[in-house]
């Protein structure tokens, strides 16, 4: 018993040590980012559907559906509106 | 004397592990450690719906009957134990047993509102989230009462219940003991 416990608790720390990069916008001053109801009104215009808007490190955090349908937890730029992808999340081929 | 019997035993450090390994894994934002944590949700739920089903047909120890004492019982412990003059249980004492159940209850609602939380019906709700986050101090704040518990009665009672939880074996009952 006490060596399954040991052999998990392994394997938690030896997982934690293979976490892939996270994601982050740069910093900018309030005044350059524009509001996150511009963000969800945007993107339901292109067929998304929002449930939640948050920040994120610097970024704005989207939950909901994509212009697909596809269940989507996305960030974006706050200045931009430009996707931006965790490192370990590959940004789709321009259409 | 075997208090504990191989199922409860393996059950308790299955869901110990899958709390931990869940705990970890949630707070390792973003997205990076969504199996982990998933996995680590199931086999909570799991455990804990195994668990349940042992507490009506498991060994003696293991069953609901023999360890959820009535309100006036736990009153009177709680009472007892202010008092430093608590009788000793050989399974659960009337405390521990409600703390158990509190356990169970707050992982399996922790389990099934992250698991709900990746459903297309409910999935990237903020209250939903906030909810699952909120259940999840929840668990940690009865995890630290449930190993509080442990260290008093270990300590009151001189007896290892760490290592019973281990072997199963706890110190045969003696005059003044409760079953």
């Amino acid at each position: 018993m006490k060596r399954l416990l040991a052999t998990l608790a392994l394997a938690v720390t030896a997982s934690a040590a293979f976490a892939h990069g996270n994601v982050s916008c740069p910093a900018m001053p309030k005044e350059e980012k524009k509001g996150q109801m511009e963000l969800q009104k945007k993107l339901e215009g292109e067929g998304w559907k929002i449930r939640q808007v948050k920040n994120y490190n610097g970024c704005y955090e989207v939950y909901g559906f994509d212009d697909k349908g596809a269940k989507a937890e996305a960030f974006f730029n706050p200045k931009t509106f430009e996707r931006v992808y965790p490192e370990d999340e590959k940004a789709p081929e321009k259409k | 004397m075997r208090v504990w019997d191989a199922l409860v035993r393996l059950l308790h450090w299955t869901l110990a592990a899958a709390v931990i390994a869940a705990w970890v894994s949630g707070h390792w934002q973003p997205s990076d450690f969504d199996a982990v944590h998933h996995t680590a949700g199931y086999v909570a739920l799991a455990a804990v719906a195994l668990r349940l089903i042992w507490g009506f047909v498991g060994g003696r120890h293991a069953r609901f009957s023999q360890f959820v004492r009535g309100p006036r019982e736990v009153l009177a412990y709680a009472r007892a134990l202010r008092g430093g003059h608590e009788k000793r249980y050989v399974g659960h004492n009337p405390l521990g047993g409600w703390m158990a159940l509190l356990l169970w209850a707050s992982a399996a609602a922790l389990s099934i509102t992250g698991w709900l939380y990746t459903t297309e019906w409910l999935w990237g709700y903020a209250w939903l989230e906030e909810l699952h986050a909120a259940l999840g101090w929840a668990v940690a704040a009865l995890v630290g009462g449930h190993l509080g518990g442990v260290v008093v009665t270990s300590w009151r009672h001189r007896e290892n219940l760490v290592g019973a939880m281990f072997s199963g074996r706890k110190r045969a009952p003696e005059a003044g003991d409760v079953d």
